[in-house]
């Protein structure tokens, strides 16, 4: 099962122009699937990427507007894009000119894998 | 909790803030609007050059922005003169339905029919 999600996730990299990592990690950083192109630098990947988002969307979720989605960071060489669902974060990694559309509409597209994720975890917890 | 007087600041305040939302999305909405109104036109959808939603009206699903605007790059590669500055117009014909895409450069522009 995990080879198939793995397998996915680097179909995805080959089907948006730009696209460098997909990951998808819990609230404390852990990494649960990661697919990187190979021409990618490890160092854009800091640990701290999904740690940092985690308590930007907490802050984020008290500003009145409800939960909070998404977070799009913008860089020079880099964009990022990250999606909250439920205890999990799915972080997409991208040029700074590839489409951001198409990454958000690909983060709609993770949530039905990530949702599936999330339910094992909880059922999971439910057990332990 | 607050005074009348903040009260009332306070709400100003949020009515301001509302009036220069609906000011910033009324050219573009008036602009969808006037399309929408011809004949056959079912939806409309202006994407950025980032592929985000600028506004959208009728059957046009703003989480489309994106593949709209990835479909007039990758025609745009298609003509060989990267160069020309001719506008590119893309028809999309299905069963039922017809979706036209233009793009000038930074916006662009689906029409559904």
């Amino acid at each position: 099962m995990s080879e198939e999600i793995q397998m996915y996730f680097d179909k995805l990299l080959l089907r948006i122009d730009g696209l460098k990592v997909i990951t998808v990690t819990d609230r404390d950083g852990v990494i649960l699937i990661k697919s990187e192109s190979k021409d990618f630098s490890d160092r854009v990947l800091e640990p701290t990427l999904s740690t940092t988002f985690s308590v930007v969307n907490d802050q984020a979720s008290k500003l009145g507007l409800k939960k909070n989605k998404f977070i799009i960071s913008v860089y020079e060489n880099h964009q990022v894009v990250h999606f909250n669902n439920a205890t999990l974060i799915t972080t997409l990694v991208a040029d700074s000119t590839a489409n951001t559309g198409m990454l958000l509409n690909l983060g709609d597209e993770l949530k039905d894998v990530t949702d599936v994720i999330v339910s094992a975890l909880s059922g999971h917890q439910d057990i332990s | 909790m607050f005074s009348g007087k903040n009260k009332r600041s306070v709400m100003g305040r949020q009515r301001r803030t509302l009036g220069f939302t609906q000011r910033m999305e009324t050219a573009v909405i008036s602009v969808l609007e006037s399309l929408i109104k011809t004949d056959g036109v079912k939806g409309v959808l202006i994407a950025d050059e980032h592929g985000l939603c600028l506004g959208a009206l009728g059957k046009a699903n703003p989480n489309c922005s994106g593949i709209i605007r990835e479909i007039a790059t990758h025609a745009k590669s298609l003509n060989d003169d990267s160069n020309s500055q001719q506008l590119l117009t893309i028809k999309i014909e299905a069963n039922n339905s017809t979706i036209l895409i233009r793009n000038d450069g930074n916006k662009t522009l689906a029409v559904f029919k």
